[in-house]
């Protein structure tokens, strides 16, 4: 459950490292965002790259892991450690080139084909 | 701080209906350094029915041939199977400009709809920018242009995969050390 305000992890080589939400997209004012939902964020730490695409402070971000429980179709539960999102540019790619860790299979019904093809792993 | 997994604390008490839901479905845990359980492929599977091996082999090699029609470069069938469980074949082409991607995607739409009845909807997600995405389930599209597909080198995350041979001798394009 993401949240006005919560912060998340970047587990990708955008050269971001931390984000804050600031607007859940697509959502009723009082919904909190979940696994494949886009949010806008305010990127609070990064690393100075050469080849960075990222050109200002704040983005579009598509959530990825949650701290939550959250249900699967096939009835799997699925929780992780940490809040995570990947960075996306306005044609909904990936800024990144590499996106590490797990991958949950919701972001591509989501319509996110792109994000799953670069990750390492799926589930 | 790493939670470890307690069935209790997922399993709420005096739920009888869920804990019957429970014997189907696994729960998972993912920690910030490793993964202590993970959904074994039978359920990750369930979420799509693929036809044989040999139908999506002749999809992606039709697709892949319309693509050549089409004066796509640098086409490439991988075979991803061994990798990922999601898809079975990708098909990589790169295109010089923007109306020749659309001209690729809507070739291709009308191929697999016609031939193999595989409908497929545009969506705005997939289609915009340098970088078009046709997920058919067990074969996956992407046209890009040259520099996207230099930038995301999808080559390199799945080179472990076998390349499928084309009959056909396709255009590529030249690096500026060929010239």
């Amino acid at each position: 459950m993401i949240n006005l305000g919560t912060y998340l992890d970047v587990r990708e080589n955008s050269g971001a490292k931390k984000l804050q939400c600031i607007k859940v997209l697509n959502k009723s004012k009082k919904k909190a965002a979940s696994i494949g939902d886009s949010i806008i964020v305010s990127i609070c730490q990064k690393i100075i790259k050469k080849k960075s695409k990222i050109k200002s402070k704040t983005a579009t971000a598509v959530i990825v892991n949650v701290k939550k429980t959250v249900k699967k179709k096939n009835g799997n539960l699925i929780r992780s450690g940490k809040n995570t999102a990947i960075l996306v540019n306005n044609q909904k790619a990936p800024l990144a080139t590499r996106i590490l860790g797990f991958v949950p299979y919701e972001v591509k019904l989501q319509g996110y084909s792109k994000l799953i093809s670069i990750a390492n792993k799926c589930i | 701080m790493i939670a470890r997994p307690r069935t209790s604390a997922l399993v709420p008490a005096g739920r009888s209906d869920f804990l019957r839901r429970s014997d189907l479905g696994r729960a998972v845990h993912i920690s910030s350094t490793k993964t202590l359980a993970v959904a074994d492929a039978e359920a990750s599977s369930s979420n799509q029915d693929f036809e044989d091996e040999d139908d999506s082999r002749q999809l992606a090699i039709a697709l892949a041939i319309e693509a050549d029609q089409v004066k796509g470069k640098d086409i490439l069938v991988l075979n991803v199977m061994p990798q990922i469980y999601w898809s079975r074949y990708f098909v990589l082409v790169s295109v010089l400009s923007r109306p020749q991607k659309d001209a690729v995607m809507a070739r291709m739409k009308d191929l697999a709809l016609e031939k193999f009845n595989r409908p497929w909807e545009k969506s705005p997600m997939s289609q915009s920018g340098a970088w078009a995405v046709m997920d058919l389930g067990d074969v996956v599209v992407h046209v890009f242009t040259p520099d996207e597909r230099e930038y995301y080198d999808l080559e390199t995350v799945y080179q472990e995969c076998e390349q499928v041979e084309l009959p056909f001798e396709g255009e590529r394009f030249l690096g500026a050390d060929e010239w």
